[in-house]
C-alpha cells in the first residue's frame, strides 16, 4: 500500500513539476502580420519593422488595430531579438503574411533574408515577398486594400493578382527554391505606392494615406537585384513561364484608333526552342493560346469572321512586343 | 553479533506460528458458524404449515409481525363443519375486493358442496377449496412457511384453514403504479408513444404484444436477500445463443446483495470491465426498442419495480443508435448517424482542443480566427486552461442544477444561467466568446449522444484530457486521446467484442453501422448473437417497386 502511494506521489509530482510545457498565451504573443527589412547604408544595420496585430475589443474601432515596431542590428536575427526590447509581447511569425525587402537590402542580397525566413521554424513557406521602391518601412504604416490591418489586405491582394498577372506571385517556398535551382532566378514581385492619391472627405486628407500597388518585378541574379521588370513586362515574364490563367490585352479598335477592343487570353501557352547557329545561341519563343473578345468599344462594318482574324493579328503583334 | 540475535529470532518465529494458528482457528470457527447458519435455515425452509389455525397465526405474527398493514382474517366455514380459516394479507398491495367477493363471500357461504366428500384428508381440503369455492385464477399450494412468507410479502394473500397442512397462495395483487406512459428519455418523433413502467408484468406485456414468436420466454430470477426483487430473461429460445444465455444466468446467480432498487444495480454487478467509466450495458425504455434487441438474438433483463431494461450483449455502437434511425428513410437515418459521430468526437476533444490552439499551436487556426480570438481575450486575465476549466465547471453545474428542479423551473433556470452567466463571463472578463461558444458546442454535443451514460462518460472524459492537454500540449492531447480508444477496444460485452462488427470485421453487421441500410436489405440476423436462426428473411426479393408493367 505505501508502495503504490509513493509511485502516485512521484507520478503526481513529477507531472506538476513540468508545468505547463511549451504554454504560451494568446494573449502575451504579438502576432506579425508584415515584416519589413532594411538596410542603413551608413552603419550597414538590419532595420526590421514589423506590424503587429493589436486585438481590441469590440466595439472599439477607434483604436488603431495595429503596432508597428523597429529595431536594428547586425544582422537579421539580431534586429529580431532587438525588437524584443520595445515589444511587451512575444513576437510570433506563424501568421506573418508578408515580407518587404527593402531595395536597398535586395541590391546588397537577399541570402540573409532567405537565411533567417527559412530556417525560422515558425515562419510559412507560403509567406509572400515583395521588394518594394525606396524603404520597406514607410510601406508598413500605409494602407493596402480595404483591410484595417495592411498586412491582411496584402494576402488579399496578392489573391487577386492572377486576374492581372501584372506581377509575380512570389512566395518564401518559390523563392528559396529558385534561389538553388541552377537553371532559374528567382523574380520577386514589387511594390510602390499610388502616384495619384484620391483625397475624398475632409477626414481622409488629414491623415493622407498613400495607397500601395502591387505591380512589376524585380528581377534577380543569383542573390542580388539586377533591376526592375514594369507591370506588363512581367506578364510577358509569366507568358514565357506558364504563369498565367487569363490575362487581358487591349488592341486599338480597327479603323478607329481612339477607340479599344479588349480581348481575355486563356490556355496561353510557352514553347521554348534553342538552337545554335555558329556558336551564336539563339532562342524561339512560341506562345499560343485562346482568346475571347470581351469587350468592344467600337461598332464595325467588318464581318465576325474577318473582325476575328483582324483582332488576332492585333492581339498577336502587342503580344509579341510586351513579351519581347 | 550472531549469538544474541538467534534467540530473538526463534522467539519471534515461535510468536508467528502461534499467530497463525490463531487466524487458521478464527477462519474455521467462522465456517462453522455459517455452516450453522444454513442449517438452521434450511431448516426452517422446510419448516411446513401447522395443522392449527391459531397455531399458523401465533407463527405468522411472530415472523412478520403486526404492522400497519398487515391483516390477519379470522372466519369460519360453515360447509366444513364450521370450520375455522385465515387469511392474510398485505394492506395496499392486495386488491380486497377480489378476496371479499371471490374468496371470503363463497367461503363463508353456507351452502353445503355439491358432491359431498371425505374431506377430512390434509391435502385434499385445499384442492378441493379450490376446485368448487375459490374462484380465483392465479392460485398455488403450498406447504412451506417459506414459500408462504415470500407469497405475503410479495403482495399475495394466503389462506389457511383448520386441520390442513398446506396454505393456498392466492394471486390477488392490485395493479397499482403508473400507466403506460410516453419514455421520458428516448423521445422519437415516429415511433410508438409507450413506454416501460415499474410494473414488470406491465413489461412484459408490452413485449409480447410486439412478439407473438411461441418462443418467448422470460425467465425468472429472485435477486435481493431483503428485497427479493423479480428480474427476468426474456429471449427467443430459437434465436437467442445458448453460451450467452448461460453465461448470463451464471453472472446473475452469482450475485449475492441486500436489494436491488434498479437495473443499474444489477448492471454493475454483472458487467464486464467493473472499473470503467464507460457504460457496457445498454438499456432503454421503450419497448419496441427491446422488442428489436429479441429478436435480433439479443436477451433483454428486466428488473421488477425499475422501467429501464437492458440489452446484452451490447456493442459500442448501440449507444450511438436510437430507435429514430429505424423509423426515419434511410437515408437521413444514416446521416444523423454520422451526426452522432461527430457530436461523440466534438463532446469529448472540443474544449481541449481550444487549449491546444490557443495556448501552444497558435499557427494551426487560420489568421482572422486567431485574431478574434485573440480580441475576445484582450481583457481574460487566465491562461486558456483555467478559462476553460472555470466554464465547463460552471455548466456542469447549471446542468445539475436544472436536473433536479422541477420540469418547469428547471429548464428555465438552464437557459437563464447559461445565457446570462456566459454573457456575464464575457464582460467580466471571465472568459472570451469563443470560448463559450466551443463550451457549448461540447454540452450540446454530448445531449445529442442518444445513451445517457455514453454521454456522461464523455463529459467526465473531457476533463482528464484537458488537463493532459493543459500540461503536455499536442503529445498529452494525442496521448489522451489514444489512451481513451484503447481503453475502449480493450472492453468486452459477456465475452464478446465491444467493437463487433468492426472489430472483428463483419461485412453483414456493417450494414448497420455507419450506415443504416433498408429494411429490404437487412437480411441477416447480426452475427454477434451467434443467433441459431441466421436468415431473418428471403434475400432480395423484398425490395419494393411499381408494377411490372411488361
Amino acid at each position: 500500500m505505501k508502495k503504490v502511494t509513493a509511485v502516485i506521489l512521484i507520478v503526481i509530482n513529477t507531472l506538476l513539476l513540468t508545468g505547463c510545457w511549451g504554454m504560451r498565451e494568446i494573449n502575451e504573443l504579438g502576432l506579425v502580420m508584415a515584416v519589413g527589412i532594411d538596410k542603413d547604408a551608413g552603419s550597414n544595420d538590419y532595420i526590421v519593422t514589423v506590424q503587429i496585430a493589436k486585438p481590441t475589443v469590440e466595439g472599439t474601432s477607434k483604436v488603431n488595430k495595429v503596432w508597428i515596431g523597429t529595431a536594428r542590428g547586425k544582422t537579421i536575427f539580431d534586429a529580431v531579438r532587438a525588437l524584443a526590447q520595445i515589444s511587451s509581447r512575444r513576437i510570433m511569425w506563424a501568421h506573418n503574411n508578408l515580407i518587404i525587402i527593402g531595395e536597398a537590402v535586395a541590391r546588397d542580397g537577399i541570402l540573409p533574408v532567405i537565411d533567417f525566413f527559412s530556417h525560422n521554424p515558425e515562419v510559412r513557406m507560403q509567406t509572400f515577398v515583395v521588394v518594394a521602391k525606396g524603404d520597406a518601412k514607410q510601406y508598413l504604416a500605409s494602407a493596402s486594400g480595404l483591410d484595417e490591418i495592411s498586412g491582411l489586405g496584402f494576402r488579399e491582394m496578392y489573391r487577386y493578382e492572377l486576374l492581372t498577372a501584372k506581377s509575380v506571385q512570389s512566395n518564401m517556398l518559390r523563392i528559396t527554391r529558385k534561389y538553388f535551382t541552377e537553371d532559374r532566378q528567382p523574380v520577386i514581385a514589387g511594390i510602390d505606392f499610388e502616384q495619384e492619391v484620391i483625397k475624398a472627405g475632409a477626414e481622409s486628407a488629414k491623415h493622407e494615406i498613400k495607397t500601395i500597388v502591387l505591380g512589376g518585378a524585380a528581377v534577380f541574379k543569383g542573390a542580388k537585384m539586377i533591376g526592375w521588370l514594369s507591370p506588363d513586362e512581367t506578364r510577358g515574364l509569366a507568358w514565357i513561364r506558364n504563369e498565367t490563367a487569363t490575362t487581358l490585352v487591349t488592341v486599338p479598335a480597327p479603323g478607329d484608333e481612339n477607340r479599344s477592343v479588349s480581348v481575355e487570353t486563356t490556355k496561353v501557352k510557352a514553347k521554348i526552342e534553342t538552337e545554335v547557329n555558329d556558336g551564336v545561341p539563339a532562342i524561339t519563343i512560341k506562345l499560343s493560346g485562346d482568346a475571347r473578345i470581351v469587350e468592344e468599344d467600337s461598332a464595325t462594318d467588318l464581318s465576325i469572321d474577318e473582325f476575328k482574324a483582324v483582332i488576332e493579328k492585333l492581339v498577336e503583334e502587342k503580344i509579341a512586343q510586351m513579351s519581347g | 553479533m550472531e549469538n544474541s540475535s538467534n534467540p530473538e529470532d526463534f522467539e519471534k518465529e515461535g510468536l508467528e506460528s502461534q499467530l497463525e494458528d490463531l487466524q487458521a482457528l478464527s477462519v474455521h470457527a467462522r465456517e462453522v458458524a455459517q455452516g450453522m447458519g444454513a442449517l438452521i435455515q434450511s431448516l426452517q425452509d422446510t419448516q411446513s404449515v401447522y395443522l392449527k389455525v391459531a397455531q399458523n397465526e401465533e407463527y405468522l405474527k411472530a415472523k412478520i409481525g403486526e404492522s400497519f398493514d398487515t391483516n390477519y382474517r379470522r372466519f369460519v366455514i360453515p360447509s366444513l363443519d364450521n370450520r375455522s380459516a385465515l387469511v392474510v394479507y398485505l394492506k395496499g398491495l392486495v386488491d380486497v375486493t377480489e378476496i371479499d367477493q371471490f374468496l371470503l363471500l363463497p367461503l363463508m357461504n353456507s351452502q353445503q358442496f355439491p358432491q359431498k366428500k371425505e374431506v377430512a384428508g390434509k391435502q385434499g381440503l385445499i384442492s378441493l377449496l379450490t376446485d368448487v369455492r375459490v374462484s380465483i385464477s392465479a392460485v398455488k399450494e403450498t406447504s412451506l412457511w417459506a414459500e408462504t412468507c415470500d407469497a405475503i410479502m410479495a403482495g399475495n394473500a394466503v389462506l389457511f384453514v383448520d386441520q390442513c397442512d398446506a396454505a393456498l397462495i392466492l394471486s390477488v395483487r392490485k395493479p397499482e403504479g403508473r400507466a403506460v406512459s410516453e419514455p421520458a428519455t428516448e423521445s422519437e418523433v415516429r415511433a410508438p408513444r409507450d413506454g416501460f413502467t415499474e410494473k414488470i408484468q406491465t413489461n412484459t406485456a408490452l413485449i409480447r404484444s410486439r412478439i407473438k414468436d411461441h418462443g418467448l420466454r422470460f425467465e425468472e430470477f429472485k435477486i435481493g436477500e431483503r428485497t427479493k426483487t423479480t428480474v427476468l430473461l426474456g429471449y427467443i429460445e430459437s434465436l437467442a445463443s445458448p453460451s450467452i444465455l448461460d453465461e448470463v444466468r451464471t453472472r446473475l446467480k452469482r450475485i449475492k446483495v441486500d436489494g436491488v432498487l434498479g437495473s443499474a444495480y444489477i448492471e454493475e454487478l454483472i458487467e464486464d470491465s467493473p472499473f470503467s467509466v464507460f457504460p457496457q450495458i445498454d438499456h432503454t425504455e421503450r419497448p419496441d426498442k427491446a422488442s428489436a434487441a429479441i429478436l435480433e438474438g439479443r436477451i433483454v433483463i428486466m428488473v421488477d419495480t425499475t422501467p429501464f431494461v437492458m440489452i446484452v450483449p451490447t456493442v459500442f455502437w448501440d449507444f450511438l443508435q436510437s430507435t429514430g434511425d429505424y423509423y426515419d428513410r434511410y437515408f437521413t437515418g444514416t446521416f444523423f448517424r454520422w451526426i452522432r459521430f461527430i457530436a461523440l468526437f466534438l463532446s469529448v476533444s472540443v474544449s481541449s482542443f481550444y487549449v491546444l490552439t490557443t495556448s501552444f499551436h497558435q499557427e494551426m487556426l487560420p489568421t482572422k480566427l486567431i485574431l478574434k480570438i485573440a480580441e475576445g481575450r484582450v481583457d481574460v486575465p487566465f491562461p486558456a486552461f483555467v478559462e476553460v476549466l472555470i466554464m465547463e465547471i460552471v455548466l456542469e453545474i447549471v446542468k445539475e442544477a436544472g436536473l433536479r428542479l422541477p420540469k418547469a423551473i428547471g429548464q428555465s433556470v438552464t437557459f437563464v444561467g447559461s445565457i446570462i452567466i456566459g454573457q456575464a463571463a464575457i464582460s467580466a472578463g471571465l472568459a472570451g466568446p469563443a470560448l463559450i461558444v466551443v463550451v457549448a458546442v461540447a454540452a450540446i454535443c454530448s445531449f445529442a449522444i442518444p445513451s445517457y451514460g455514453l454521454g456522461n462518460a464523455l463529459r467526465l472524459l473531457r476533463f482528464p484530457l484537458l488537463f493532459s492537454t493543459a500540461i503536455f500540449g499536442i503529445f498529452g492531447y494525442l496521448a489522451g486521446l489514444t489512451f481513451m480508444v484503447l481503453h475502449l477496444l480493450s472492453l468486452r460485452s459477456f465475452g464478446e467484442s465491444f467493437w463487433w462488427p468492426l472489430i472483428p470485421f463483419d461485412k453483414g453487421g456493417m450494414k448497420d453501422v455507419f450506415v443504416r441500410v433498408p429494411w429490404w436489405q437487412m437480411v441477416k440476423r447480426p452475427g454477434l448473437s451467434h443467433s441459431q436462426d441466421a436468415t431473418k428473411q428471403p434475400a432480395g426479393s423484398l425490395k419494393p417497386g411499381p408494377p411490372d408493367k411488361g
